[in-house]
């Protein structure tokens, strides 16, 4: 097991390198420089300046140069300083990462609340008109832009859900109570197509586990039908679910971005749009640098559970 | 010489309906019925063999499927034909107008600048069609080309070629089209070739997979024996048999570029205005979002529509043409 984790891990360094060599290069593409970006045309300021800047982001040396002082810093934590905030780009995104932590564990809340249940119920009574609303739900759930379902619920819930405040923020230090209330809305958003892939996904799996042996043998010893569904089937249908759930929170990481930006929460996302309108490259490749880093490493946990969750695995 | 490769190319679509080793065996017994020997008749010869007529047969009993096919239908005729019947011109402002709801007159209403909803929504789909269609197509090449390539070779060929795409799998979609799409700037073209790329990466796994499996197979090694080179064996013998997964991802393929694009544009970043688009018309929504809701649901339900079509369309081929990967 020990061995197949360093396995693992050691094979992932390859794709972090090529990862950071994208995001670098990427941005080398862009037209025109920093300085450019800082100080206008070409015409403009002082050519002296100009050069000093220059100095001051390493653009005098070539390319490979400045790709490993940039991942050097970037290995130890220092993603740089952003040109026009001037705020350091790794504080920016450790005090913005709290509001996307917190929105994922709502969805994810929402997501084993009412997806793994609907789906292992749903298995339970095949064909009946639970199990078809289910199907029919879980398609159109699977279907919706997660901005549109935001910018409904923005719209709903100014008109319906008063009581819930939308479009604002309040830190948890100030208020933990409507804190978690301003999550609630953008939470379930996020968590819709998450919550439709889970449904099916347990409703499968659910369905195979339904056909087993022990599952007769269980019902054959008199267990009544809650300890065969909650104990034999849910227990058992899980493992492909907890992966898939572990697949998503990689996956959600970046789909807030668009739903972030539809309830203005100062996450990650919102940082991102800005920096991208604002030609903040510094910050643009820190930040997709960081999410992609996030990306990668909650894979690798999701292989890693789910070898151990299923013995009969073995790489 | 390239003229020569896409004819290639569309022969062995073609052959995959016809999957090669089995159409031998049909054309020699055709033969024979042409000699009087054959004692089956010609229907039952074809009913056995084409394994793309028992698809087509599978897919028609399918309802869900054919609803499917019919939206992408009339996504596509909307895409293309859009201009002629879309009831007013989508970029013509009456500024008397704006902010008309649903009537008759203007039956999605009208947003700010007195532009007819209705008629943007029909010609929007044209900028997504065309995203999506190019960008599968460009995924589908380029996977198509990797996945043979890498799968066939194997060794270091095989090696590289995977840790690349694991590179760009390490990206999720929507950031890695976000990035490329603030450094190479927003165009439609640009979002189509992006889009494109990042999807080759599934493709191509997917393919190789499938060649990893047949190339064992001892009709490919027989084709080898007679002297068949290395290209042929690929684009006649393994191609065609590696197509029914292929058609399946790219169906649904088109509905998550679809689902990217919608994104991007509605990011401000997809397709730029004036230029109609599903997602553009939804950002400009927000604005007047309690004055103007239904700017705000039509588009949305647009977009819906055509990813439930694709959707339907790719489960519809699933079931037909690849069973063992059908989910109850």
């Amino acid at each position: 097991m020990l061995r197949y984790i360093c396995s693992r891990i050691l094979t992932l360094i390859p794709v972090l390198l090529g990862v950071s060599f994208v995001v670098f290069s990427l941005f080398w593409i862009v037209p025109g420089d920093v300085v450019d970006i800082m100080i206008g045309d070409q015409s403009f300021g002082d050519p002296t300046v100009r050069e000093e800047i220059r100095k001051s982001f390493n653009l005098d040396k070539p390319f490979y140069v400045q790709y490993g002082l940039w991942l050097w810093k970037a290995i130890q934590g220092d993603l740089g300083v952003s040109y026009i905030s001037g705020h350091k780009v790794t504080e920016e995104i450790l005090s913005r990462l709290p509001v996307n932590i917190q929105m994922i564990s709502v969805a994810m809340f929402f997501v084993i609340i009412i997806g793994v249940p609907a789906g292992i119920l749903s298995a339970y009574k095949q064909y009946s008109l639970f199990d078809h609303s289910v199907r029919f739900l879980t398609t159109l759930g699977y279907s919706v832009p997660n901005f549109w379902a935001a910018t409904i619920a923005v719209l709903l819930g100014s008109l319906y859900f008063k009581w819930l405040p939308i479009l604002t923020y309040v830190p948890f230090s100030e208020d933990p109570v409507g804190n978690i209330k301003c999550m609630l809305i953008p939470g379930f958003v996020l968590a819709l197509s998450t919550m439709a892939l889970i449904a099916r996904m347990s409703r499968s799996t659910a369905l195979d586990t339904l056909r087993q042996d022990y599952v007769r043998t269980a019902r054959a010893k008199g267990a009544s039908e809650k300890v065969v569904l909650f104990i034999h089937v849910l227990k058992n249908s899980l493992i492909p679910v907890v992966t898939i759930i572990g697949f998503q929170i990689g996956v959600m990481f970046c789909g807030f971005v668009l739903t972030e930006h539809v309830f203005v929460m100062p996450g990650l996302g919102s940082m991102l749009l800005m920096a991208i309108n604002q030609r903040d490259l510094v910050t643009v490749t820190g930040g997709i640098l960081f999410l992609a880093v996030v990306f990668v490493f909650a894979n690798l946990l999701v292989d890693i559970i789910y070898s151990f969750l299923d013995p009969r695995i073995r790489y | 010489m390239a003229w020569k490769s896409i004819q290639v190319f569309l022969s062995s679509l073609r052959m995959s309906f016809y999957r090669p080793f089995q159409w031998g065996i049909q054309e020699a017994m055709k033969e024979n019925l042409t000699d009087g020997q054959g004692i089956q008749s010609a229907e039952t010869v074809e009913e056995i063999l084409s394994p793309a007529k028992l698809g087509w047969r599978r897919f028609k009993r399918d309802k869900i499927g054919m609803i499917g096919s019919v939206m992408v239908i009339v996504l596509i005729c909307s895409a293309l034909f859009g201009h002629y019947f879309s009831p007013y011109d989508p970029l013509q402002m009456i500024y008397e107008d704006s902010f008309q709801g649903p009537s008759v007159k203007h039956l999605m209403g009208t947003d700010r600048f007195g532009r007819d909803q209705l008629s943007r929504v029909i010609v929007g789909s044209e900028s997504s069609m065309i995203v999506c269609f190019g960008s599968v197509a460009v995924a589908t090449i380029i996977g198509i080309i990797i996945g043979l390539i890498s799968g066939y070779f194997g060794g270091w060929i095989d090696s590289v070629i995977m840790r690349l795409l694991d590179i760009l799998f390490a990206f999720p979609t929507i950031l890695l089209a976000l990035a490329a799409v603030a450094a190479f700037g927003p165009s439609l073209f640009n979002l189509l070739v992006i889009i494109g790329v990042i999807y080759s990466s599934r493709i191509g796994r997917i393919v190789r997979g499938s060649v990893l499996s047949i190339k064992e197979k001892d009709f490919i090694e027989g084709v080898r024996s007679v002297g068949a080179k290395d290209g042929t064996i690929m684009w006649k013998f393994i191609l065609p048999n590696v197509l029914s997964p292929i058609i399946v991802q790219a169906t649904f393929n088109l509905s998550h570029a679809l689902m990217t694009e919608a994104g991007l544009s509605f990011l401000g970043l997809g397709t730029q205005p004036p230029r109609p688009s599903w997602g553009g018309m939804l950002n400009e929504s927000r604005e007047f979002m309690e004055l103007a809701p239904w700017l705000a649901v039509f588009p949305g339900l647009a977009i819906i529509f055509a990813v439930l079509a694709f959707n339907f369309l790719g489960d519809a081929l699933r079931d037909a043409l690849d069973p063992r990967l059908s989910q109850r």
